[in-house]
């Protein structure tokens, strides 16, 4: 078996995951400047809501395709109806307040988030039902599982479709006007805070398929998930430059590869003194690294094209 | 002729500075109305009470029958009210295309849902758009740039581009807030024009901020004077030449 190969997919299949978190990140970043710290909780619920749903109806005889689905967009629909609340009644309320207060405010949000979770779904790890498909295949000595084949799949078009709409679409003109100005946006007709409530709701339904696509990789959720999930993710967008939503795509693509790269040689590389146990140390070194080098991230410089 | 926009006794102060005192005047349909006044005569305070930026203090304005009182911005704008602004404001990371492709986005219909799917209907309204916002781009000139960002135009062709991206709104009174600041004699001639042009092709009431006093005499039908947060007269540009307080307050200002 050709590990590199192995690592590198690996690493992307996560990476892709990574983006799809970032995402959320970088969009309300984007808009608003704030750094939406209950986003990883977001994700959490998102894994705990399909779960809920998919193994509530995993004995209920429908086809297992129809039951995925039927986790995802109830995860998708929560999740939006999740963020566009936490906006309106968290956030919303202190757009003028100095900025310190809806970051404190967001950490909040995410420690009520996790402990609702934990009231709801208990504390014990959950796993997902037998049901998806077990079968994998070769790549040049590499072996790809359809789990991962569908994550990349599912990844990769939710971000090809998220880049066209954002630059080519009113509603993404939108986005990116209200990202530089809301009083100019509004001045232009644009709604700055419908463009907000939808940014918080498409970042939601992202974070949810991505808190999914997660639980459905390792088989499990868990009512912690959330809070490393979201710091790598967040890292990943730093890294890419934050605001910049190809930046955020880019950031968990290579956030991926670096943390898996990382976990399959760091043993030989230390002669077994640090195991693989050590790969979530990788994210923080590469976000320390470029905060560091370079602070406005890999494609942080234009600020202007950010949203 | 019937009265578009009513200002009526409007007022507006900052603490104890009082930017506008007891403010009414009306303009006309289809008429170009220029509002003239020293620096800090309250002109673009009223722009801003105009468009919704700030609450007027006291008073009420009416456009088209309807008041506007406590209007968000992009509502007024839907209302039909479009302006440019003294110190340009554009998109600045955006094609002059996408600027005025933003200034049509209340006049676009496709909502979340058309924009992930882009079915057929989005992307026919979207050709519709960017064909709709080239015409502007053509209309004020600046066709050849429709590619270019914003911010890499000429100071002149950012004026253009804001008043092309006021007209994608579709507005039926255009404000224009020093449409030819910094511009040479040529161009304000040229400007002249284009204002000319514009009011008779879209059918538009014309609102006019502007220091130069002779354009304005030759631009405008109508004349408000504003000093000191307070309206002068509103008068016939022979008129207001004539105005012993506009004599005495252009003196040694105007060149």
């Amino acid at each position: 078996m050709d590990i590199l190969l192995q690592q590198l997919i690996n690493g992307l299949v996560l990476g892709s995951v990574y983006a799809l978190i970032a995402l959320g990140y970088t969009m309300v970043y984007g808009i608003l400047e704030l750094i939406n710290f209950a986003h990883g909780e977001i994700t959490m619920i998102g894994a705990m809501l399909a779960l809920a749903v998919i193994t509530h109806l995993a004995g209920s005889g429908l086809p297992v395709p129809i039951v995925l689905l039927a986790g995802l967009l109830t995860a998708m629909a929560g999740c939006s109806v999740l963020g566009y609340a936490i906006e309106r009644v968290a956030y919303r309320p202190l757009r003028h307040a100095p900025r310190l207060a809806p970051l404190i405010t967001a950490i909040g949000v995410s420690i009520v988030l996790q402990n609702l979770a934990m009231l709801i779904w208990g504390r014990e790890y959950i796993s997902f039902p037998p049901l998806l498909p077990q079968g994998w295949f070769d790549v040049h000595g590499a072996r790809v599982t359809d789990v991962q084949l569908i994550i990349l799949v599912t990844a990769g078009i939710l971000m090809l479709v998220l880049d066209n709409l954002v630059r080519r679409t009113s509603l993404g003109r939108a986005m990116r006007a209200t990202a530089q100005s809301p009083q100019l946006a509004g001045l232009m007709g644009i709604d700055a805070n419908h463009i907000i409530s939808l940014t918080f709701i498409l970042g939601s339904a992202l974070a949810a398929i991505g808190g999914f696509l997660v639980s459905a990789y390792y088989g499990l959720a868990h009512y912690y998930m959330g809070f490393l999930l979201g710091l790598k993710a967040f890292s990943a967008a730093v890294l890419g430059g934050i605001g910049n939503l190809r930046g955020a795509m880019l950031g968990g693509l290579l956030l991926g590869v670096i943390e898996s790269l990382g976990a399959g040689y760091i043993g030989s590389l230390t002669h077994g003194v640090f195991g693989s146990n050590y790969q979530d140390v990788f994210a923080f070194l590469v976000l320390i690294a470029v905060l560091i080098i370079r602070p406005a991230g890999l494609l942080g410089q234009n600020t202007a094209d950010r949203a | 002729m019937t009265e578009l926009l009513q200002i009526d006794h409007v007022s507006r102060n900052f603490g104890g500075v009082q930017a506008l005192t007891d403010v009414s005047f009306a303009i006309r349909q289809d008429e170009i109305f220029g509002l003239i006044g020293p620096n800090g005569a309250g002109k673009t305070t009223l722009f801003n009470v105009l468009t919704g930026v700030l609450p007027p203090s006291s008073g009420h304005i009416i456009f088209a029958g309807k008041p506007l009182d406590r209007q968000p911005p992009h509502r007024i704008l839907q209302l039909g009210i479009a302006r440019t602004f003294q110190n340009i404001r554009l998109f600045s990371g955006m094609t002059a295309l996408e600027n005025v492709l933003v200034g049509q986005h209340s006049c676009t219909r496709s909502g979340v849902i058309g924009a992930i799917l882009r079915n057929a209907a989005t992307r026919r309204e979207e050709a519709q758009a960017r064909r709709h916002a080239a015409e502007l781009l053509d209309q004020v000139g600046i066709s050849r740039h429709s590619n270019t960002l914003a911010a890499n135009l000429s100071y002149g062709d950012q004026r253009r581009l804001e008043i092309a991206r006021a007209l994608a709104s579709q507005p039926r009174l255009l404000a224009l807030d020093e449409p030819a600041a910094g511009m040479n004699p040529a161009e304000r001639e040229q400007l002249r024009e284009l204002i000319q042009q514009l009011r008779a092709g879209f059918n538009l009431t014309v609102l006019v901020i502007e220091h130069d006093v002779k354009l304005m005499m030759q631009l405008c039908q109508r004349i408000a004077v504003l000093d000191f947060g307070e309206l002068v007269t509103v008068d016939e540009p022979e008129r207001i030449r004539q105005h012993p307080r506009v004599i005495q307050a252009w003196l040694g200002t105007e060149t």
